[in-house]
């Protein structure tokens, strides 16, 4: 719409007229009744999740001429009641970016051009049939659930073939060995109504009013209606978090380890940990001398004994947060009649120890018995939309297999050959390579072992999230074989080195499932058609199977000889859903998602029923069927009061516990030093994340004026002293130079976060200043995520004489 | 100013040339101050020294820049704020209460909205650290010479910047000019109509726009409103005693969803 003013006021002043004229005509404007969900001038709602974070906000899509016009926060979603933040309010744009890939391109002579979807279809099946063993598929937690579901049978089920992993191994892996090795089972306990409860809620590392607004909203707004709820920002930089909290806890990078400890020291010495929930609930776990998943027994007398050294005075030298204030957090967590909420999210899970640190978190909520009640709870959450719904329910990774099931072991792999119906052996009992390993070996020759010669990326943006993008990105420009795939809905930092570039629908242009951080499982229908030739990715991936099974893989099919994609139609005939002319004769996502329905049985993490889904503004898991015919879901697991798996009287019970007793593990991990720190070449710590208004890499969000507007480029964050001895003024042009290369931006001196003397921070939505070129790239031993919160920086004033680069904000 | 009494505009008027002269004092005076270098922050770092760790909710007090500074635009809110009246108004971007014309309004509202209903983005540069000082205008409506800080609509969720983000971006010398908002983005927006119905003639309009997060009417249709929407009443303080929201969202039942989109499209119809 780009209408001037004059055109504009000559159109209303016509309208205004016509309306006048109908008024007096009429007496009145016709009158409309209309149906539930059209309302005047023709428009339709209906209900969708956010596309943009793990929150799962629920917004009505208004929709007009095949057209989203119009969004509203869903008043009935118990996630957010109404609110959204402003990237949830303009969503409807990004379906409308004039850039929209429209149709298949292939790289010719160095350049993309166009080609037919059959073509493209005939690529895709003819690099995979030619080395099966070298394909891999990298995924996202933007996937829907049976987008996810459908990449997971095709190369697991279908190539015998392991490397599939999703970019949510860049965001909550650690998040999942975390729950992992403490409640033997993945994904929280709690929920968000934790949120209405707690009296305090502490913040490791992490920066809600920024990155999940409404949740932050939902806990400040409670002040506004005169409740008291104490929050506590334990972070490395001021944020505007900060700026709500009523204590502000600033440590040293990566020592977030050792005031963890330091709270459990003071538990145990002030004897005021929770004897009974103890005794009950839990046993104890040290790490291996490899670290490992599930580590060692130990016991309550070597874990104090462990924890001997983490007086508050020891915690305030590695830490830099004052004894006094470790007193007052193991003072809070001694207290049982306050309820206490625990909220982190990337600065706990982007870490070299980040499974520990989530392992600790987890360990003080139970040591002082500040879990099991609404309020008292232990929360990870998620950047992505299903980073929970598909990443890790449907296991779309290397190691996983749906529902909780991993390839190493046998009883798992016979369960998915029996729901698929595939034979004996299909399933590979090797892991496929994790994220960084498989960028690594595919940015790697052929000749020197690098053994992954074609990637399919399906709703990421790798060119732009990896870490040391050289090193796991950029190093495939040249690299003979290797082929990349990206099905993509704009022009990214990864299709600029794609050799086949599938343009997708996206969001409301499909049928979708999604799954948020709080085990809330969320559906929503198509609503517009997608631009062009843009298509489902789900049908892709069938597509290309089908191809396959035309060609004679037989992975493609099943026990008895069909295809490993049958879809029927209520007639029980089949329906070719590989023409894309014909995908949606059925509700191809129904039917996936009720196949995948049976395999989340196991870990008792029973998703509803399509239809149920379909009803409500999502349902969290385990969702239950009651006597009556009722489906219910579960706000709080594992606690008798709300999840029905829990044996009358147990009152909690881990009933997924490693140990097998129904406890769950306190383990003790000690502090470890980070893998780079500031030394005299490179003195200052670097950290990166987001910013409010562009989510991610920011391709959907940078392609909305409003937002774009709002934050137009990246920037570096510096003290202001810092900043004064470089001989740097806000605004200046600053290069950030690590081990990995350099980078130019402007400096912005007291803006929206402030860190402390010594620490730069740079968000990395920005494709035109990728800062991800000097991230470190070291990994976590466990969960095997990377850490880029911190890697060592050195900052300094751009020479002058060098002209300035275009920093012009509509490139 | 279309005020019915003609004594009444007179002392209006007073008050507002006295009014005019103290938010002059106070606007300006709060917008330089929110200005900050690189220099002048050791006063910042000195009081934040001492309450990093303390309790911090309102804000360190901010220093007032070096004259020799103020020329300067850096990543600074104020960077396009002039501290003279006769500068600040008729500010293009600004509500004013100028506006007659109702077509006008509507440009310049639909110019700050992406659709009706979505969150106005913020006409000025922002203070990017606190909500407080968002409320130093907004908590009440503030009118500076022609010029209209619009009280909030809504009840006060303090967290403003969750969805009102400015659409002068970080007010750096990298993005000094704006672009148009419709640039690279063919969202076209939908926007209510323009009246509200009326059952006969005279009757009290409905309301033509949804209320959820528009439940304070004053802030737009009250004494500071522009006059085309201005109420013609102030003196009647219930509103919804009489006119009655008629927006169709609003109204509508999403307790029972009916699908519309699954219904035409398992029966074969292209969408819509």
């Amino acid at each position: 719409m780009s209408l001037d003013r004059r055109h504009f006021l000559k159109k209303t002043a016509m309208a205004a007229a016509v309306a006048a004229a109908q008024q007096r005509a009429f007496g009145k404007y016709e009158n409309t009744e209309l149906d539930a969900t059209t309302a005047a001038d023709g428009l339709k709602w209906d209900k969708a999740p956010c596309r943009f974070c793990g929150t799962g906000c629920h917004v009505r899509v208004g929709v007009k001429d095949d057209k989203v016009v119009a969004i509203q926060g869903e008043q009935l979603a118990d996630v957010n009641k109404g609110l959204l933040c402003v990237k949830g309010y303009h969503v409807g744009g990004i379906l409308y970016g004039k850039d929209r890939l429209t149709q298949p391109l292939l790289r010719k002579n160095g350049k993309l051009v166009p080609i037919s979807w059959d073509e493209a279809i005939d690529v895709v099946a003819q690099r995979i049939y030619d080395k099966p063993d070298e394909f891999a598929i990298y995924g996202s937690g933007q996937w829907t659930i049976p987008e996810g579901y459908v990449a997971q049978k095709f190369i697991k089920g279908g190539l015998s073939n392991n490397h599939i992993d999703p970019n949510a191994r860049l965001c909550m892996a650690s998040a999942v060995t975390g729950y992992l090795s403490t409640h033997g089972v993945d994904e929280p306990a709690g929920c968000y109504d934790d949120l209405d409860k707690c009296d305090v809620m502490i913040m490791w590392g992490n920066n809600p009013a920024e990155m999940h607004p409404v949740l932050f909203s939902r806990v400040i707004d409670r002040r506004s209606k005169g409740e008291e709820v104490m929050l506590i920002d334990i972070g490395t930089r001021r944020t505007r978090t900060t700026e709500y909290s009523d204590e502000y806890l600033e440590f040293k990078p990566h020592s977030d380890l050792a005031i963890a400890n330091g709270i459990a020291h003071l538990l145990i010495k002030n004897g005021t940990y929770d004897k009974s929930f103890v005794e009950r609930f839990c046993n104890f776990r040290k790490d291996t001398d490899t670290p490992s998943l599930f580590g060692q027994p130990s016991t309550f007398e070597e874990y104090s004994k462990l924890l001997e050294p983490y007086t508050p005075e020891y915690v305030e030298e590695l830490s830099g947060v004052s004894a006094e204030k470790i007193r007052m957090l193991g003072e809070l967590f001694g207290r049982r009649d306050i309820r206490i909420t625990s909220l982190w999210c990337m600065g706990v899970n982007q870490h070299t120890r980040g499974t520990n640190m989530n392992r600790l978190l987890h360990g003080i909520h139970m040591l002082s018995g500040h879990f099991g009640k609404p309020g008292d709870a232990p929360t990870s959450l998620t950047g992505q939309p299903s980073a929970c719904g598909t990443a890790r329910e449907v296991g779309t990774l290397a190691h996983a297999l749906p529902g909780g099931r991993i390839v190493a072991k046998e009883p798992h792999r016979k369960d998915c050959e029996r729901i698929w119906n595939l034979p004996e052996g299909r399933i590979n009992a090797k892991p496929g390579y994790h994220t960084v390993k498989m960028w690594e070996q595919f940015c790697t020759s052929t000749e020197e072992g690098g053994d992954v010669s074609t990637i399919w990326v399906q709703v990421t943006n790798p060119g732009h999230t990896l870490p040391n993008l050289k090193k796991h990105f950029t190093n495939k420009e040249g690299l003979k074989d290797k082929f990349l795939i990206v099905s993509e809905v704009y022009p990214t930092a990864s299709t600029k080195l794609a050799d086949l570039v599938l343009p997708a629908a996206m969001w409301v242009e499909k049928n979708g499932i999604y799954g948020n951080s709080e085990r809330r499982t969320q559906q929503w229908f198509k609503m517009v058609n997608p631009p062009g030739e843009a298509r489902d990715d789900c049908w892709m991936t069938i597509a290309v199977a089908r191809r396959l099974f035309e060609m004679g893989h037989p992975g493609m099919k099943d026990k008895d000889g069909g295809f490993i994609f049958e879809l029927k139609d209520d007639s029980g005939a089949e329906v070719p859903v590989w023409e894309w002319e014909r995908y949606y004769d059925v509700n191809v996502d129904k039917q996936l998602y009720e196949e995948y329905r049976e395999f989340t049985y196991m870990k008792h993490k029973d998703v509803a029923p399509y239809d149920e889904l379909v009803k409500a503004r999502g349902l969290r898991w385990p969702v239950v069927q009651r006597a009556n015919g009722k489906w219910e879901e579960t706000p709080f697991r594992f606690m008798e009061f709300s999840d029905s798996y829990v044996e009358k009287g147990k009152e909690l019970q881990f009933y997924h516990s490693v140990t097998g007793d129904d406890k769950a593990l306190i383990w003790f991990c000690p502090y470890d030093p980070p893998a780079e720190a500031p030394d005299q070449d490179y003195p200052m710590w670097l950290s990166t994340g987001r910013v409010l208004e562009h989510w991610h890499t920011g391709t959907m969000t940078r392609r909305i004026p409003q937002l774009r507007n709002a934050m137009p480029h990246a920037y570096v964050e510096m003290h202001p002293e810092d900043a004064a001895e470089k001989g740097l003024a806000n605004g200046d042009l600053a290069v950030i130079e690590t081990r990995r290369g350099k980078i130019e931006m402007p400096v912005w001196l007291n803006g929206r976060g402030r860190p402390p003397r010594g620490t730069v921070f740079v968000p990395f939505f920005d494709e035109n200043l990728l800062i991800n070129d000097i991230t470190l790239g070291e990994i976590d031993p466990i969960s095997k995520e990377p850490d880029y919160k911190k890697c060592a920086a050195t900052v300094y004033k751009r020479p002058s004489g060098k002209p300035a680069p275009a920093l012009d904000p509509t490139r | 100013m279309a005020f019915p009494n003609a004594g009444k505009a007179k002392s209006h008027l007073a008050t507002n040339i006295i009014l005019a002269a103290v938010f002059t004092l106070s606007v300006s005076g709060f917008f330089m101050g929110l200005r900050q270098t690189g220099r002048e922050t050791e006063a910042t770092q000195a009081s934040s020294a001492e309450s990093s760790q303390t309790t911090d909710t309102v804000g360190n007090a901010i220093p007032a820049p070096s004259y020799a500074d103020i020329a300067q635009a850096g990543f600074s809110p104020n960077a396009n704020w002039k501290s003279r009246l006769s500068d600040l108004a008729p500010h293009d971007d600004l509500d004013t209460v100028r506006v007659t014309d109702p077509a006008e309004l509507r440009y310049r509202r639909e110019q700050r909205r992406a659709y009706d209903g979505s969150p106005p983005i913020v006409p000025h540069p922002i203070d990017q650290w606190s909500a407080d000082s968002c409320m130093q205008c907004h908590e009440r409506a503030v009118r500076i010479g022609d010029v209209v800080a619009p009280a909030m609509s809504h009840p006060a969720y303090t967290s403003c910047t969750q969805c009102h983000v400015s659409g002068k971006g970080l007010g750096s010398r990298w993005n000094a000019s704006d672009f148009d908002l419709h640039t690279g983005n063919r969202f076209g927006g939908y926007h209510q109509p323009e009246f509200g119905e009326r059952a006969y003639p005279d009757a009290p309009p409905t309301i033509p726009h949804n209320v959820h997060m528009r439940q304070n009417c004053m802030s737009c249709h009250g004494e500071l409103g522009t006059s085309p929407i201005r109420t013609s009443h102030p003196e009647r303080q219930s509103c919804v005693q009489c006119h009655v929201p008629g927006g169709k969202v609003d109204e509508m039942n999403f307790s029972e969803s009916p699908f519309p989109f699954w219904e035409s499209l398992s029966k074969g119809d292209p969408v819509q």
